[in-house]
């Protein structure tokens, strides 16, 4: 009777995949045959077909993208516009289905089994989805279609360059996910340990025995490990969450704009992690649904791999008030929002905060704890955000920022400042401001820009540091070139540059890069 | 919970606030830079000088992070927290936020860390800020005992009108020669004033950085006791 169950729960549900390839790209409104990219704190984050011929893909940082294709059209990363425009393809989808789940903007999934009987097997309601989203998408980029069972399965087949939509028959999800690399896990902590074994393809990993790689690898090795197999990679203890979980509020006056919505999104989403917390849940999947003044109701689904955090939940509730309140006038509510619930669908143990005797959480980290909640509502959640030390030869590189609301503050102290010298790196002291992209010029005595050779030497005495034609000042003192060569044997990552540090005659000390034949400013002291 | 939030209520109102706990710590290296040799919670401080003036900040300042205190950096560009770290900060508890993309929250930002952090340091905005509106973050930062500290943001003009005003001149840059060595240590001019009790000018000469990464003064006449008791904590 056990074992039965067991089986039971391992078989994954079939699932239809949908993925639009290029969407930041797309709802930058940047057209396929032009060359663009979206870019993240500075890094190409997704770029257009034409872009990717050219040699601009993930990871460039801007500078390198625009070397590499002049006529580059680049966008901030928009999350909102991302899900806002595709709310009209998840709007079509849903004449076959009345159940979607968005992955992320440009990705959502459907259980087949209701559909795919309605329209006569696998193979025609995918020929049906592409063809919906086909006409949704307007010519603006290509969707793909993979079913399988099982989440993981259907995203690789979706991922599959083919002309027809990719279909795995039920039960062959392990052939299908056998010969394809382990890097599609897309766990770089584990893969480069497994590939290092010489463990290279999805089979290969699949063949270990459970109880192995729980030992080696740990809880996120058994999903891994799930996914390899072709398994419902949904951790054992997911459960379907508590009766009377949704939380629900009423808008009065109900509301019609976006920023309106914002902050109601918010509370309702503290509601529901609250509640769940002590429950010690989180969800992984949520319902939201909403109701206008004229009775009018919608819902969507969104899940997520890991637990939804409070941010992440709001960041989905306010994308998806704006894609309602935003769609096309035959989609659109006719009147405001009156009524707002957040549903959680499934729900795992929240890894939970052990609360130290002392030395923990401090009143100090509760108050401080707390701002981050009210500023993320006020100026957006990648706008709030604390320090990590990550180590590197530069000042910009050694403490990165990351969003404070996917870090626990209490009591941190994991991050605490490594002393040990990095090879490479200039001493104390680092600059006190950091530039990035703020191009200059040094010159000599002669006013001819200084350049350094292959081997460090220079074409002349820096003499005047010119940043713009009123910020200029005499070089009094210099040293300099240091060289890095970082990343040499990686095309997309490699930067070579020669680092100098100036002392200018009203005070100022800078820290200048030459990179690329150019004079960067990267930081003052 | 219920017991921190009854905690915290009873800290509002309790009327009477016990002397040590009105003093930030600060490095014994600025304790003859401030009237009465502390630095008053709930006071507002200018800090002027370029570049310089944020790592003077960052020195000033930085202490209450190593008793569990925390520091939010308001728009605050290219903060450089390897710096602030070698002046003494620990990096960990502050918090940086930029208030470029949504410029019409920049009070309610403040307003919202003032009471939550132990000090709001802020880049000069880049719209102008009201009488009435810097009069009420005054007031409620003296009220809830945060201290705010403005500092040269995008531009050196400092708006907010301060209690406290320090003001830093580079004087020399060591190290470095032309063509060989590398910054070692900074040797800055500081100038303290104020308004009300504070208004007497104050001068010292630091070591910021002096060499060994530590800040030191470096006009000290008479020696200054090594250990200061302050906050009920020696330092």
């Amino acid at each position: 009777m056990a074992e039965e169950s067991e089986d039971l729960r391992r078989k994954p549900q079939r699932v239809a995949l949908l993925w639009c390839a290029d969407w930041p790209v797309v709802a930058a409104g940047i057209a396929p045959d032009d060359a663009g990219a979206v870019l993240h704190a500075n890094r190409v984050v997704a770029s257009s077909e034409a872009a990717r011929r050219a040699g601009v893909v993930r990871g460039l940082r801007r500078r390198e993208a625009q070397g590499r294709c002049p006529e580059l059209t680049i966008a901030e990363r928009d999350l909102a516009a991302e899900a806002r425009s595709f709310e009209a393809v998840a709007g079509a989808l849903e004449q076959l289905t009345p159940r979607l789940d968005i992955v992320q903007p440009g990705t959502c999934l459907f259980a087949t089994r209701g559909p795919s009987r309605y329209f006569g097997g696998d193979e025609s309601l995918a020929a049906k989805i592409s063809e919906v989203v086909e006409d949704a998408l307007e010519g603006r980029t290509t969707c793909s279609v993979g079913i399988a069972d099982g989440v993981f399965t259907a995203r690789l087949a979706a991922r599959v360059r083919s002309a027809s939509p990719m279909i795995v028959p039920s039960g062959e999800g392990p052939d299908f996910l056998a010969p394809l690399s382990i890097t599609l896990l897309d766990d770089p902590g584990l893969t480069d340990v497994l590939w290092r074994l010489g463990v290279r393809t999805l089979g290969a990993f699949a063949g270990f025995e459970r109880s192995d790689v729980l030992g080696r690898f740990g809880r996120a090795g058994l999903v891994a490990h799930a996914r390899a197999r072709g398994e419902d990679e949904r951790l054992p203890d997911a459960t379907d969450p508590p009766e009377d979980m949704a939380q629900s509020i009423e808008l009065e006056p109900p509301i019609e704009r976006i920023d309106q919505a914002a902050f109601a999104a918010r509370s309702l989403a503290i509601a529901l992690h609250d509640r769940l917390a002590q429950r010690g849940a989180a969800c992984t999947r949520v319902t939201i649904e909403a109701e206008s003044e004229h009775g009018e109701t919608f819902a969507r689904g969104w899940r997520h791999e890991g637990a939804l955090s409070v941010a992440a939940l709001t960041d989905r509730v306010r994308w998806q008030l704006d894609g309602w309140l935003q769609a096309g006038p035959a989609v659109r509510p006719s009147g405001g929002l009156t009524r707002l619930v957040l549903r959680p669908d499934e729900c795992i143990p929240a890894a939970g905060r052990q609360l130290g005797f002392w030395g923990g959480e401090t009143e100090a980290d509760l108050r401080a704890g707390r701002a981050v909640a009210r500023l993320e509502a006020l100026v957006g959640v990648e706008n709030v955000q604390v320090a990590e030390w990550r180590g590197g030869r530069e000042a910009a590189d050694a403490i990165r920022l990351l969003p404070a609301g996917t870090v626990e503050l209490a009591g941190r102290s994991l991050s605490a400042v490594d002393e040990r010298p990095w090879p490479g790196a200039l001493p104390a002291p680092s600059p006190a401001r950091l530039f990035e992209e703020r191009p200059i010029e040094v010159t000599d005595v002669h006013g001819v820009v200084v350049s350094v050779s292959g081997r460090g030497e220079l074409s002349g005495e820096p003499e005047w540091f010119v940043a713009s034609s009123r910020d200029r000042g005499r070089v009094v003192a210099w040293a300099g070139p240091w060289p890095v060569d970082e990343r040499w044997w990686d095309p997309v990552r490699a930067r070579r540059r020669a680092r100098f540090q100036l002392v200018l005659d009203d005070g100022r000390a800078v820290l200048v890069h030459l990179e690329a034949g150019r004079w960067w400013l990267a930081g003052t002291y | 919970m219920v017991h921190a939030e009854l905690r915290e209520e009873i800290g509002r109102v309790a009327p009477v606030v016990l002397a040590g706990e009105q003093v930030l710590p600060v490095p014994e290296a600025f304790v003859s830079l401030l009237p009465g040799g502390g630095l008053q919670r709930g006071s507002t401080i200018g800090v002027s000088g370029g570049p310089t003036a944020r790592v003077l900040a960052w020195a000033l300042l930085g202490a209450v992070t190593a008793t569990g205190g925390w520091i939010a950096a308001v728009d605050i560009d290219g903060v450089g927290l390897m710096a602030a770290h070698e002046v003494g900060v620990a990096v960990e508890r502050v918090l940086v936020v930029d208030t470029t993309g949504s410029r019409d929250e920049w009070s309610a930002v403040v307003g919202a860390l003032v009471g939550a952090v132990d000090v709001v340091m802020i880049g000069s905005p880049r719209r102008r800020v009201s009488p009435s509106e810097q009069r009420r973050l005054a007031s409620r930062a003296r009220e809830r005992g945060t201290v705010l500290v403005e500092v040269p943001g995008h531009s050196d003009r400092l708006q907010l009108s301060a209690d406290l005003t320090f003001r830093s001149d580079t004087v020399r840059w060591e190290g470095v020669g032309r063509g060989h060595g590398v910054l070692r240590s900074r040797v800055v001019d500081v100038v303290g004033g104020g308004r009300r009790g504070a208004g007497r000018e104050r001068r010292s000469t630091l070591a910021l950085p002096g060499e060994d990464g530590a800040v030191r003064r470096l006009d000290a006449s008479t020696p200054t006791p090594r250990l200061t008791l302050i906050d009920g904590r020696r330092i």
